[in-house]
């Protein structure tokens, strides 16, 4: 995969910030008339889910205000039929122990399956579980049934539990535990459609594309937020009208309970939407076929000139495309061409522009090409083509080429030469913004530092990089430290870190990568490896070209660095490390486990799920699961999180391999801690291998 | 929320004004570039530009610049205009192109693929009605458009199309001057449709078109200039 462009290199994200990335995405053929989301940011009339599911892969941001209650949600939907969804929560005028000036900060996680989708007589049906692994605030489950009754009139019923059965309860099933299970953060599966059930519904109206007015029986009844707020519940009923902007955007307005007024905006975006599907470059080079008897020529074979001449032309043409050529092995009947992809995010485009430009460059009698993509000094793999297979299929489906396209490994195929045009030393001096989130004290923070990196190529698999940094404005600094657990402090100092490093080396690295073997790539890269961690780390990756598995193993050798970030180390040192397995699953979804030992001594595992987009989007969950016990992690029992992966070329429509690339940890604890080295071999490998490939081949010829 | 919406306006002045500098051939970048970028990307394209017009004095220069065929090119959603120029054959597919990278690939004017406009018509199958447009002949045949989307996978649509040739009108531009017989093709696939206009010269050759390539591109007015 690309490069990454980190969004930010602290612990957490800024829900926010991903949302401007998002809402300033272009989002093509929007839902004209979709589906209604309420203040919870989940498909719902006003706080009342509806059974009612967006389209695959959709991202909801959502906003709202109501009274003294601001949500902020982002709800993904996963697949057709489950969707996820985060939420953010600030409760203003909140008389509680944890309230800062006043205001109580919550997170929560809800997950929905629609059971039934809407039929002509079927009307939809899905089950929820609200802030399912929280410490509860919002807990609640339901059933929920939605149908049009007629194009423009939906209405919806459902039966809540827990939260939504706080209001109007008619019957009860079971005891609802009110204990929380270890240090909060896990399922809260002692409570789950238990306890007193309520009724709720609604009707939604749309006189038009644009509009929709909506009214609820609300089965919620704020208890919390009126025994500690000044929330005044005098009636169930909920109004509200929802007007639809560009792309799809959501703008409400709500009168709630009797006694409070409200606003929300929902954005959305999709991956697999966007204003240029396919993207808006230039056209590639046409090829240029042979003229008949043209394949036979081997009158070049003998001029000394002509492999000199041959070179240069090729290296011209492909510069046009972005790419450099490295070594050129050219014989009488096939052509072995190294290459620097820098421009396409998407490895066949690479592929297919070099093919355009071999047949551009090469002697007529040259039939085999071989592209070989240099990633790091080392060969990723080789792609063999026919050149009358590319002279023959150019203005035909990709597809008939992917079927003669022969892609094997390419170990041993590394020429150690530079390309001489290449830059050996780069730098570059840039602004960074770095989030700080869910401190209770101020739930975001921020810097913006000044950043300057350089890197010196020593060969084509050995390079020096550095960075140093300066904060410019900003409060990380500020923050709290939270490290009252029985773990060694191995990432809850980043407070300190962040106040005292500044400026800041934020690393030194001497990397090495190799090719030991066929099927294996190798990484050793020494020096203050991250912010808070300078040591060695070495990794060995077996990953077959056409294999959907590949196993790694790492092994890190790491002392702490001195919160200044200078060169210093402090007293704590650890031999920890990973094996771990990554398998392509198929049709977009992505697995990797990961056993081994982490930061702070701690053995155990990490899960990750991903669904993956061929453009380059990514969004995904993990946990790690250690033997550090609930009570030595500390908040939240164990460690997890969400990430995503957003391609500039998806924004922009234009060819990058750049990306944002965002991890919204629930907590930054102790336990579960992993190192952040740079240059982990799996995405750099896979991108060339063959399921990566074929998955996006549609690129080839574009 | 209010210190991460200031903390990110922040970050996008900063970006507007410092997006950062270095001497790396790739575009390299962070966060705010990322900003940066999709703020300048969408600020250019709102911009509403006239559309771009070929005067007669451009066509003379360029018909008398090379011997290579010459399409005169409107975009009918945005109504520009422009001369592509033959720059490859294969087969018998034609490349037409601009200095803007932007490419259609035609079978004797009948449009089979493009390139560089965004939501590009990939590939085709359109022999089927080829034949019925070339022999100016009335009958039904399917073809098939492949595009890709925003997902970078590709996508199929097939069409069903009833051809119905029509009565003859000149063609005079450039070096062109003849009559040519209407030939309009009907396609639908599902509720969607789109109808294709061709002026066929005697030999079969289209000379010009009223052609659809796809949702995002819309149709593509070709005449030619020079065969």
């Amino acid at each position: 995969m690309p490069r990454n462009a980190y969004v930010n290199l602290r612990y957490g994200f800024s829900a926010t910030a991903l949302g401007t990335l998002l809402l300033a995405s272009p989002l093509a053929n929007a839902q004209d008339a979709g589906v209604s989301y309420g203040t919870y940011g989940t498909p719902s009339l006003i706080d009342m889910p509806t059974a009612f599911a967006d389209e695959d892969a959709t991202i909801a941001t959502t906003f709202s205000k109501v009274g003294d209650t601001t949500r902020t949600t982002l709800t993904f939907q996963i697949a057709p039929r489950l969707s996820g969804s985060f939420r953010y929560t600030a409760l203003g005028n909140f008389n509680h122990p944890h309230s800062v000036d006043g205001t109580y900060y919550d997170r929560s996680f809800d997950l929905r399956y629609q059971l039934l989708d809407e039929g002509d007589i079927r009307p939809a049906v899905a089950i929820g579980f609200q802030d399912f692994i929280g410490t509860g605030l919002y807990g609640g489950e339901y059933i929920v049934a939605s149908k049009t009754l007629k194009p423009g009139l939906q209405v919806t019923g459902g039966l809540g539990w827990g939260r939504l059965a706080g209001h109007g309860s008619f019957a009860s099933f079971g005891n609802r535990s009110t204990t929380i299970l270890a240090t909060g953060g896990i399922p809260a599966y002692d409570r789950w459609f238990r306890g007193d059930i309520s009724a709720f519904g609604g009707i939604a109206f749309q006189p038009s594309d644009k509009l929709t007015f909506k009214i609820e029986y609300s089965s919620d009844a704020y208890s919390e937020e009126t025994a500690n707020g000044g929330f005044d519940r005098s009636s169930s009923l909920n109004y509200g009208i929802d007007y639809r902007l560009n792309r799809g955007t959501q703008l409400s307005l709500y009168h709630t309970y009797g006694s409070t007024f409200g606003a929300q905006l929902t954005f959305l975006a999709n991956p697999r939407h966007s204003a240029a599907p396919g993207g808006s470059e230039g056209a590639p080079l046409p090829v240029a076929v042979r003229a008949p008897g043209q394949a036979s020529d081997l009158g070049w074979a003998v001029d000394p000139s002509a492999k000199a001449k041959t070179e240069k032309r090729l290296r011209s043409t492909l510069k046009l495309e972005g790419i450099s050529l490295g070594a050129l092995d050219l014989t009488e009947d096939s052509a072995i061409v190294r290459i620097h992809n820098s421009r396409y995010g998407v490895g066949a485009q690479a592929i297919g522009r070099t093919a355009r430009a071999m047949t551009r460059s090469l002697p007529g009698s040259v039939e085999n090409f071989i592209i070989v993509p240099i990633v790091d000094g080392i060969p990723m793999s080789a792609v063999e083509l026919k050149r009358s297979d590319i002279e023959r299929f150019e203005h035909s489906d990709s597809a008939l080429m992917l079927e003669r396209a022969v892609v094997s490994d390419a170990f041993g195929l590394a020429k150690g030469t530079m390309d001489p045009t290449r830059k050996r030393f780069e730098w570059s001096f840039r602004p960074i913004l770095n989030f700080s989130m869910f401190d209770p004290q101020n739930p975001v923070r921020a810097d913006l530092r000044a950043r300057a990196e350089a890197s010196y190529t020593i060969a084509p698999n050995i390079v020096l990089a550095g960075s140093i940094s300066k904060t410019l404005v900003g409060s990380i600094g500020d923050g709290q430290i939270k490290n009252s657990t029985n773990l060694p402090p191995v990432r809850t100092n980043s407070a300190l870190y962040a106040k005292q490093g500044d400026p800041s080396l934020d690393y030194l690295t001497l990397s090495h990568y190799a090719r030991p073997a066929e099927n294996i790539y190798s990484r050793l890269t020494l020096g203050y490896l991250e912010s808070m961690y300078a040591g060695v780390s070495g990794e060995v990756l077996w990953k077959p070209v056409d294999s959907r598995l590949a196993l790694g193993a790492e092994l890190n050798y790491v002392q702490q660095r001195d919160f200044d970030q200078q060169l210093g180390l402090r007293d704590y040192d650890i031999l920890m490390g990973h094996a771990s397995a990554y398998y392509d699953i198929g049709k977009g979804y992505h697995g990797q486990l990961d056993v081994g030992r982490y930061l702070a001594g701690d053995i155990g595992a990490t899960i990750s799920v991903d669904r993956e987009f061929a453009n380059g989007w990514r969004l995904g969950a993990y946990a790690t699961f250690t033997d550090a016990s609930a009570d030595d992690f500390g908040e939240g029992s164990f460690d997890k999180g969400l990430r995503f992966t957003i391609p500039l070329s998806w924004a922009t429509s234009k060819p990058s391999r750049f990306d944002a690339k965002v991890n919204l940890q629930s907590l930054t604890r102790d336990g579960g801690a992993r190192l952040n080295v740079r240059g982990r071999l799996y995405e750099k490998t896979r991108e060339y291998h063959k399921p990566e490939l074929a998955e996006s081949w549609g690129k080839f010829w574009r | 929320m209010k210190i991460a919406m200031k903390a990110i306006l922040a970050g996008a002045l900063a970006a507007s004004f410092l997006s950062g500098c270095g001497n790396k051939n790739t575009s390299e970048i962070d966060g705010f570039s990322i900003a940066a970028n999709i703020v300048k990307d969408l600020t250019r394209r709102k911009k509403d530009t006239a559309p771009t017009a070929v005067s007669s004095e451009m066509i003379s220069a360029e018909l008398a610049r090379s011997d290579a065929p010459l399409v005169l090119v409107v975009l009918d959603k945005s109504k520009n205009q422009g001369l592509m120029a033959q720059i490859a054959t294969n087969g018998r597919q034609a490349t037409f192109a601009n200095s803007q990278r932007e490419s259609i690939v035609m079978r004797d004017g009948v449009i089979v693929a493009t390139r560089g406009f965004g939501g590009d018509l990939m590939s085709s199958t359109v022999a089927p009605l080829e034949r019925l447009v070339r022999s100016k002949s009335a009958g039904s045949a399917q073809i098939t458009m492949n595009f890709l989307n925003a997902a970078n996978t590709q996508e199929r649509q097939s069409w069903s199309c009833s051809v119905v040739p029509g009565g003859n009108a000149p063609v005079a531009l450039g070096t062109i001057d003849t009559v040519a017989q209407i030939v309009v093709a009907q396609c639908a696939n599902g509720s969607a449709t789109f109808s294709n206009a061709y002026l066929v010269a005697s030999d079969g050759y289209v000379l010009s078109g009223h052609q659809w390539a796809g949702d995002i591109i819309g149709y593509i007015d070709t005449q030619y200039l020079r065969r």
